[in-house]
């Protein structure tokens, strides 16, 4: 009964991907579900890898406007007189403009709003935080290593990406049917 | 011994940093302070509120009929200390000690290592933002947690005084007005507690809510439920982004600039927390679960709009959380401590008071003292940024006004307009006779040089934030 529970929501979850990633999920799925070998889902997860950095501008990623210098300015400007070195050192170093960048990108993937805007979507949110807590509860090291790998990606390279976090929809779409899952 | 020395250490701490420059960071009273102590003044002078009410048990405020119990808790604090942004907000600072205080006991429940915890629940952007606040919040979220701290440590019996301070929180805020029923009620079902005498204490402690169910005023926060928006507010409030980044508020008056309600590395601890969750106590873990998922549904009804202050309920069960998964490493937490008061200091000592002065009324302050210096001047002042900004100079200026309202509990509509001695509140309107007054002042740049020279307007005075954004203009009529 769970198994087809675990079915029907996996299905559900991989209706509104682009195909390319419902495959990846299906076979992530099929992995999890003892149905094919390790190295088949390996080889799925570095092409998806290699276009999401294909499909990624990565040099904006360390390009300001001009605004966003100005209020990095203004920030410098706020700290009395009598702060203003350890005020440089603050806003220079230990909270970069280049490192609230990659806080953005990493949070910005992690972002849940993003990936269930749908309204049906939005249903699944609740499987998918006990996929969540099963997770974290009992891990699959593949699953864990690669999902790992896809954060970090995404916080270096950003996730503003042509088709967006797309390296992350395999592991989402999963994580949804994963608390009645058996592995 | 040890761990008592530290941990008066830490709440000494706390109330050093809850309370460190209180009357000027915030920047500038904002309209829900400057009502609260507006009102608050006027109940310890005259006995009724600022609409001629005796002792209301809800406050009108801006048509929010707010449970009053923090107004009748800073009355004290006023007559002590007079009017000011310090005696206002000085009962938030001593609410979020005390918070810290039963912080420390109840993860003492739940892990052997508790101070590391209430350390860096003292000084997370959330618990010292609403700590320092001159409403209500932060005093009915502990008077809540406190409440549930004893029903926690009392598992296996009842206790009648956690049941008391979380029925008494409903008296403090709309949040915990919706929360506490919530709560108890998932409470009685899933620890199997429904007894007759626990609920009839609890009926007994809620009769004044009762007698006001049948009035205008329990309802006027209650939006119509839709599980669209319902469904959207708990992904939005659990989004990692919200909660370690920046926040979707809408009200910029809840923002402190780069940060969020917990630091952004906290995201590790709460993975760890929640792998914890599953090796203590199955009573306890049932416990902060409810207490979790109960504390986001206040939030989580309040239709389109994200507001992080209704979502304070779950700072509390949110950081046990993260503080079972902090690590055991001293190096490692002092080097984080160290980090996090850096950044704290950043956004909130810093950038928060020049950045988010316009969002805290700022200027009104100085526009009192320009009234004081032109008494006999008749004033038009526009109110399109906030229409509640009538409120202001009878705060700074402590003037005496009462506007008799007849069925107190049964008018939640506010009007737009204002007028109290020489001063006249309304929306921009070019249709206005500006000859009847000698000042007009609008708030923000809503009169363009062109507009001044066509109708008459000289500007005498521009009131701007340290970042030299404007945010009040005054013109002088009929003179060129």
């Amino acid at each position: 009964m769970n198994k087809i529970f675990s079915i029907i929501l996996f299905i559900f979850s991989i209706i509104y991907l682009p195909p390319y990633i419902s495959l990846l999920s299906i076979i992530f799925f099929l992995y999890l579900n003892n149905r094919i070998e390790k190295y088949i889902p390996i080889v799925g997860y570095i092409l998806l890898f290699i276009f999401q950095i294909t499909s990624t501008r990565v040099a904006t990623n360390f390009e300001f406007s001009g605004y966003q210098n100005f209020v990095h300015q203004q920030q410098l400007d706020s700290y009395p007189p009598s702060l203003f070195r350890i005020g440089n050192v603050i806003e220079n170093k230990i909270a970069s403009t280049q490192l609230s960048r990659f806080q953005q990108n990493l949070f910005n993937s992690l972002d849940f709003v993003n990936y269930f805007k749908n309204y049906y979507l939005s249903l699944l949110f609740i499987p998918f935080v006990l996929g969540v807590i099963k997770l974290i509860k009992k891990q699959n090291q593949l699953f864990t290593k690669l999902l790992f790998t896809s954060i970090v990606l995404l916080t270096v390279i950003s996730p503003d990406g042509k088709y967006g976090p797309v390296l992350l929809l395999p592991f989402i779409a999963n994580i949804i049917s994963f608390y009645s899952c058996e592995k | 011994m040890k761990n008592n020395i530290l941990l008066i250490t830490i709440l000494v701490f706390s109330f050093i940093l809850f309370t460190f420059k209180l009357s000027t960071i915030p920047s500038s009273v904002y309209v829900d302070e400057a009502t609260v102590g507006y009102n608050a003044l006027s109940i310890l002078k005259t006995g009724s509120d600022e609409f001629g009410q005796k002792h209301p048990i809800y406050f009108r405020f801006f048509g929010a009929y707010t449970p009053g119990l923090f107004v009748y808790f800073i009355l004290p604090f006023i007559k002590i200390l007079g009017m000011s942004a310090l005696s206002i907000r000085l009962l938030s600072a001593i609410s979020g000690t005390i918070s810290v205080l039963f912080f420390y006991k109840t993860l003492k429940l739940l892990s052997k290592n508790a101070l590391v915890g209430t350390l860096f629940y003292t000084i997370l952007p959330w618990t010292v933002f609403n700590s320092r606040l001159g409403y209500e919040v932060m005093f009915a979220s502990t008077l809540f947690n406190i409440g549930c701290f004893y029903l926690l440590k009392n598992i296996n019996t009842i206790s009648y005084l956690g049941l008391f301070l979380i029925s008494l929180s409903t008296y403090a805020s709309h949040t915990q007005r919706y929360l506490a029923p919530t709560f108890l009620i998932s409470y009685f079902i899933f620890y199997k507690k429904i007894k007759l005498k626990p609920v009839v204490f609890l009926l007994i402690t809620q009769i004044p809510n009762i007698i006001m169910i049948f009035t205008q005023s329990f309802w006027v926060k209650n939006n119509s439920f839709s599980l669209k928006y319902f469904i959207y507010q708990i992904i939005t409030y659990l989004s990692p982004k919200t909660l370690f980044f920046s926040l979707p508020d809408i009200d910029l008056q809840h923002q402190v600039p780069q940060i969020s309600v917990f630091f952004w590395w906290m995201i590790i601890p709460l993975v760890l927390g929640v792998k914890k969750l599953f090796f203590i106590n199955i009573n306890y873990q049932k416990f902060l679960i409810i207490w979790l998922i109960c504390s986001l549904i206040p939030a989580s009804l309040s239709g389109e709009f994200i507001s992080i202050q209704r979502a304070l309920p779950l700072l509390f069960p949110l950081m046990l959380l993260i503080a079972l998964g902090l690590s055991t490493n001293l190096f490692i937490n002092a080097a984080l401590f160290i980090y996090s008061i850096i950044l704290l200091f950043r956004s909130y000592f810093v950038l928060f008071p020049k950045f988010m002065a316009p969002a805290w009324n700022y200027g009104y302050q100085e526009l009192s003292q320009f009234m004081v210096k032109n008494p006999d001047k008749k004033f038009l002042i526009y109110n399109d940024n906030d229409l509640r900004n009538y409120i202001l100079p009878l705060y700074y200026l402590q003037l005496p006004y009462q506007n008799q309202l007849q069925n107190y509990y049964s008018a939640p509509k506010t009007t737009d307009n204002y007028s109290y001695l020489n001063l006249v509140f309304k929306q921009l309107d070019w249709g206005d006779n500006f000859n009847n007054y000698d000042y007009v002042v609008s708030d923000g740049k809503i009169i363009s040089p062109d507009q001044a020279v066509t109708h008459h307007l000289t500007k005498i005075k521009t009131i701007t934030t340290p970042l030299n954004a404007t945010v009040l203009e005054i013109f002088k009529v009929g003179s060129t």
